[in-house]
């Protein structure tokens, strides 16, 4: 109360002084009197952020030491292999040439189509009353063609020569390597009293046909 | 204010914990940065060996049977290269067609070894075999001419026709007109 009553009347615009003494103790010479000194803590601190500096980087060493025991183990494993694998790619190298010879050789013979099974197989299946006068073979990527006779110029002929190139055309054998079986001709010959027949058999390989196979 | 010696002793007695772990961390923390790159590069060189001690491996593991195949495609090899023509000897390669009329029983009409077709474009160069055509005309019966063309395709060269036509004039005897490869050795 009694600095109000004073700042009423005193003289407001005068330099104000902060009141101070001298300090003459000597910190560093003073006893600590805390209860647990700041040395402590700052010693706790310090071994403590060391300790964990230092379990980190052993372990970290530890890690190396068990990378460069493992790469060892590695090296070691490699270098036993490797002898033996120089060797299997020796053999695969000579592997791979004998197979080169054996697929050329392979090739050559590949097309399963047999000129002579297919006569044979032309020859058991063709009705009494049919028989082949030229088959020319133009190759297995073109058509065979098949040139023959069926006894008689009456409609029974004509049913015989219809019903050969159905059966013809419905057979299986025949259709693992020919895409479609035609008949391309079928004439009257008086002189023999027959109809002439031409059949082309169209290899699955002609260039010629376009989408897929037909019959 | 500078610092001294005598200064850095003084404080050190006063507090060697702290200059003790300052002077350790230090170390661990110099450690640290020099061996940073360490633990990695290990771990990418192991990984590299795995990889190459893994493909060294499945050649050994994959190669258990190669020596048996080996073996059954050189054997393979053998039989079909020891059938095969030589495409100079023109004499010696129509022994085999002779062979062939007399033990099937036909008439070889005519034999000419004709001239090897020029390999087509992009098709890949041949390594062993080339083919050896030929062209022939046989007569005789049907079952003359399906034993010749039964004992060329099981003959000891491999073989393909790559043309043919048969026919039958009126006196009954069959003609056959073909064309033949026959597997040859690259000369």
């Amino acid at each position: 109360m009694l600095s109000l009553l004073n700042k009423s009347g005193g003289d407001k615009s005068g330099p104000r002084v902060i009141p101070w003494r001298p300090d003459f103790r000597d910190a560093s010479s003073l006893p600590d009197t805390k209860t647990v000194r700041t040395h402590f803590f700052v010693n706790l601190i310090a071994a403590s952020v060391t300790s964990a500096l230092l379990i980190y980087v052993v372990q970290r060493e530890f890690g190396v030491a068990s990378l460069r025991e493992s790469l060892a183990d590695v090296e070691a494993r490699i270098a036993a292999a490797t002898p033996l694998s120089e060797k299997a790619q020796a053999t695969y190298k000579l592997f791979q040439a004998e197979e080169a010879r054996f697929n050329e050789s392979f090739a050559f013979v590949r097309t399963p189509f047999r000129f002579h099974d297919f006569l044979l197989h032309l020859g058991e299946i063709m009705p009494l009353g049919v028989a082949v006068r030229r088959v020319e073979h133009r190759g297995v990527d073109q058509a065979i063609t098949v040139i023959g006779a069926v006894r008689g110029i009456d409609a029974a002929a004509g049913d015989v020569a219809s019903h050969f190139v159905k059966q013809l055309q419905s057979d299986a054998v025949l259709a693992q390597h020919f895409a479609a079986i035609e008949l391309t001709n079928l004439g009257r010959n008086a002189q023999d009293a027959s109809l002439n027949l031409e059949l082309v058999f169209t290899f699955k390989g002609n260039p010629a046909l376009k989408g897929g196979a037909k019959k | 204010m500078s610092l001294e010696t005598k200064d850095i002793a003084a404080a050190f007695k006063r507090q060697p914990l702290l200059f003790v772990c300052g002077a350790l961390g230090l170390a661990l923390a110099l450690c640290l940065y020099f061996r940073s790159g360490v633990p990695a590069e290990l771990e990418t060189r192991l990984a590299e060996r795995e990889k190459e001690l893994k493909r060294l491996t499945n050649n050994v593991k994959f190669s258990a049977q190669l020596n048996a195949q080996v073996e059954t495609l050189r054997r393979a090899n053998e039989l079909v290269s020891s059938g095969a023509l030589r495409p100079a000897e023109l004499a010696r390669n129509q022994q085999l067609f002779y062979r062939l009329e007399a033990e099937s029983g036909v008439k070889l009409a005519d034999i000419r070894q004709l001239m090897p077709p020029a390999s087509a474009k992009g098709a890949p160069a041949p390594v062993a075999y080339v083919p050896v055509p030929f062209s022939l005309t046989i007569m005789g019966d049907y079952e003359q001419i399906i034993g010749f063309l039964h004992r060329l395709d099981h003959g000891p060269a491999l073989s393909r026709v790559t043309s043919a036509s048969i026919a039958r004039p009126e006196d009954g005897v069959q003609s056959l007109s073909l064309t033949v490869d026959l597997l040859g050795l690259r000369p």
